[in-house]
């Protein structure tokens, strides 16, 4: 498979303030891919960088394999942000048109298709838009360009459940049909786990974890039990978390466990469940913190 | 529609307010110019008389008989040539593009060097296209508006009719080229610290070469060359040869100019 | 419509389950073609290589096999085949794990079979 983005040590800082901070990432071809962090983690940050909006204080970004220079904004990518610039006083009709110019795989007809299912009046100006419908007209746009990298930050935010749902059923729908790379960054988990198929966790400037999300699913375990016997299974295992109550207590574990390791835990009392991902993330990253 | 007319079209909704208000602006001049002219319908001759009377009586309550009252020798109302209050385009172009295009076309995806040849495109036009208004404009004052009211035109203050009508299109091209262009390097790179200082040599160059009196001279010349040239060649030559330099300067400043 | 999944537990591996379900209730017969893996992705709004990995999890156990163009098939034996290993399961999972929460409880192996016998003969009534 044949790399579309790749990203290498890459810094951004802000007067002391590092935005981000000796970053590395690599998409693949036909995937979709989360980045998940809080706001303020350094996301928006860091997709200024790779789409050429800003540039790194160091590091080297390609993308499609050309190696994106000072200036340079890189080709067959869509950037879709998280506010956007479309001129107020234009249709949405308009805004269509327009961004159809700046990508060779625009589907028009895909596009008309979306003004109704997202429910959007291609005769309404910009301005006359709600929050929710101005982030529809860049999802819109997004998904009809069919940009072999596509990028929504923070694509579903001020939309009502059932435009979210619309928005990722029609992801996957048309993903389906023409794969692409897709970089779904957000903070909330919940919606895009199904969706995505590997995540980048970020929190101050850098990645946490990259991990395939069913791997993640595979991996998180919450263990509860008596304080010792937990102490004593806990041994060279990758605690995330972990509490105390009483005598009892509860950890959050990373790794695989074996047959061994259930019949193990089983023999000390302790039981094994597993972690919901909102859930996991929350702890990873206020793991995270703690270290700094 | 093409990368270039998303950029025609984004510049229009942008300037749009701008003109509307610039053309409502110079609708309502045009209809006060003509309803003072015709009501005033003056004498000279009869104006000087009155005022004559008026200042006689004055000194007669006042007691004071070196009162005197100057009076300009052109009572008429002078007007700036309604083509050339369209000329005020050219600083609001050169202002509101930089500052509210580019945003929107780098979000659109679009990369910084054809944005760039883009916008010198919209502004080659633009420059052609008012010298054309004008030129246009131009016999049509002279031999009809001036019969209701005393306008002057730039064509006419700046001597440009002694190169002929094309002549005096070319020269109002490359000028307004040159206004256009100045302008794009001021405001293309607000953001960076080498514009800063461009912004302060210019705002001091204006006291100083004025009331330096060695300065004032080349002050002077250097106004001359630029506009009251008697060679069409060397007006175009100084004219676009300085716009050359202000296009290199705000391409340095948006090739690396950031969202 | 997405049907709420686990989200603690991997995502292909409720998948392979869900179509071992409908082998095992009848819904696909022997050498029925199942959803596509586009079906169900979008159905429901899962990403389609979770879905071809859970496919793929049913086809190196012979319950499905690929028809190449066509799309998935049941195999021939299938549900014999998710009978045995669920039966395997049920002894691991179930039958274990009951015994032992009975030990917790002091209660002996025949108290458990007297009160599996009370349920069948509830039922019957």
């Amino acid at each position: 498979m044949s790399s579309v983005l790749e990203v290498r040590q890459v810094s951004k800082a802000y007067g002391r303030t590092d935005a981000v901070d000796s970053l590395n990432m690599d998409l693949a071809e036909h995937t979709i891919y989360g980045l998940l962090g809080r706001n303020g983690a350094g996301k928006t940050t860091f997709l200024n960088m790779i789409t050429g909006g800003i540039f790194p204080d160091g590091g080297e970004i390609a993308v499609h394999g050309n190696l994106l220079k000072k200036g340079d904004v890189p080709t067959q990518t869509c950037y879709i942000r998280e506010k956007n610039f479309y001129p107020n006083n234009a249709r949405v009709r308009d805004v269509l048109q327009m961004a159809a110019a700046f990508h060779p795989d625009w589907d028009a007809k895909f596009a008309s298709k979306l003004l109704g299912t997202f429910k959007l009046n291609p005769r309404k100006k910009m301005r006359q838009l709600s929050r929710g419908m101005e982030s529809m007209v860049g999802n819109l746009i997004g998904l009809a360009s069919r940009a072999p990298l596509t990028i929504f930050d923070e694509p579903v935010l001020g939309l009502d459940v059932l435009m979210r749902e619309r928005f990722y059923r029609m992801l996957i729908e048309d993903y389906a049909e023409h794969p692409r790379t897709i970089l779904l960054s957000t903070h909330l988990i919940d919606e895009i786990a199904t969706v995505v198929e590997q995540v980048f966790i970020m929190e101050s400037g850098s990645i946490l974890m990259h991990e395939e999300v069913e791997q993640i699913r595979d991996r998180a375990h919450m263990i509860s039990g008596l304080g010792a016997g937990l102490d004593h299974f806990l041994q060279g295992r990758r605690v995330i978390h972990g509490e105390r109550y009483g005598n009892a207590g509860m950890a959050v574990v990373y790794g695989e466990l074996t047959e061994h390791d259930h019949r193990e835990a089983a023999s000390q009392g302790l039981t094994i469940e597993g972690v919901p991902l909102q859930k996991f993330f929350a702890y990873l990253i206020e793991e995270g913190q703690t270290d700094e | 529609m093409n990368k270039m007319k998303v950029q025609l079209r984004v510049s229009w909704l942008r300037m749009k307010l701008a003109v509307w208000i610039l053309l409502a602006a110079i609708a309502v001049s045009m209809a006060t110019g003509i309803i003072v002219n015709a009501a005033l319908d003056s004498d000279p001759q009869q104006d000087a008389q009155d005022v004559a009377a008026a200042v006689g009586e004055l000194r007669e309550i006042t007691g004071n008989d070196e009162l005197q009252i100057e009076v300009p020798s052109e009572m008429e109302n002078v007007n700036v040539s309604s083509a050339n209050m369209l000329l005020t385009l050219l600083p609001l172009l050169a202002i509101i593009l930089p500052l509210q295009t580019f945003r929107p076309m780098m979000n659109f995806g679009d990369s910084r060097r054809r944005y760039f040849t883009g916008l010198l495109g919209v502004y080659a036009v633009s420059a052609l296209l008012l010298a054309l208004v004008n030129s246009l404009w131009w016999p049509f004052e002279q031999n009809f508006v001036r019969i209701y009211s005393q306008t002057y035109n730039l064509i006419e203050v700046f001597g440009w009719e002694q190169f002929g009508t094309v002549g005096a299109f070319i020269y109002q091209s490359v000028f307004y080229f040159f206004v256009l262009t100045l302008f794009n390097l001021l405001f293309s790179g607000l953001k960076s610290p080498i514009s800063w200082i461009i912004w302060t040599v210019l705002i001091a160059a204006i006291p100083i070469g004025t009331s330096i009196a060695s300065l004032r001279v080349h002050v002077a010349d250097f106004f001359l060359a630029l506009l009251f040239n008697d060679s069409l060649i060397n007006a175009v030559g100084i004219n676009l040869g300085l716009s050359l330099i202000f296009i290199a300067g705000a391409w340095l400043f948006t090739r690396r100019r950031t969202f | 419509m997405p049907i709420p999944f686990d989200e603690s537990r991997p995502i292909f591996q409720q998948i392979a389950e869900r179509i071992e379900d409908d082998i095992l209730n009848g819904t696909y017969a022997e050498e029925d073609q199942i959803i596509s893996t586009t079906q169900f992705s979008r159905i429901f709004q899962i990403n389609p290589a979770t879905i071809v990995k859970g496919f793929g999890l049913l086809v190196n156990e012979d319950i499905i096999y690929k028809k190449r163009g066509l799309g998935m098939y049941v195999a021939v034996g299938a549900k014999e085949k998710i009978m045995a290993k669920r039966r395997e399961r049920f002894y691991s999972d179930l039958v274990v794990k009951l015994l032992e929460e009975a030990e917790k409880l002091g209660m002996t192996t025949e108290d458990v079979i007297q009160m599996i016998q009370r349920e069948k003969e509830e039922q019957r009534k």
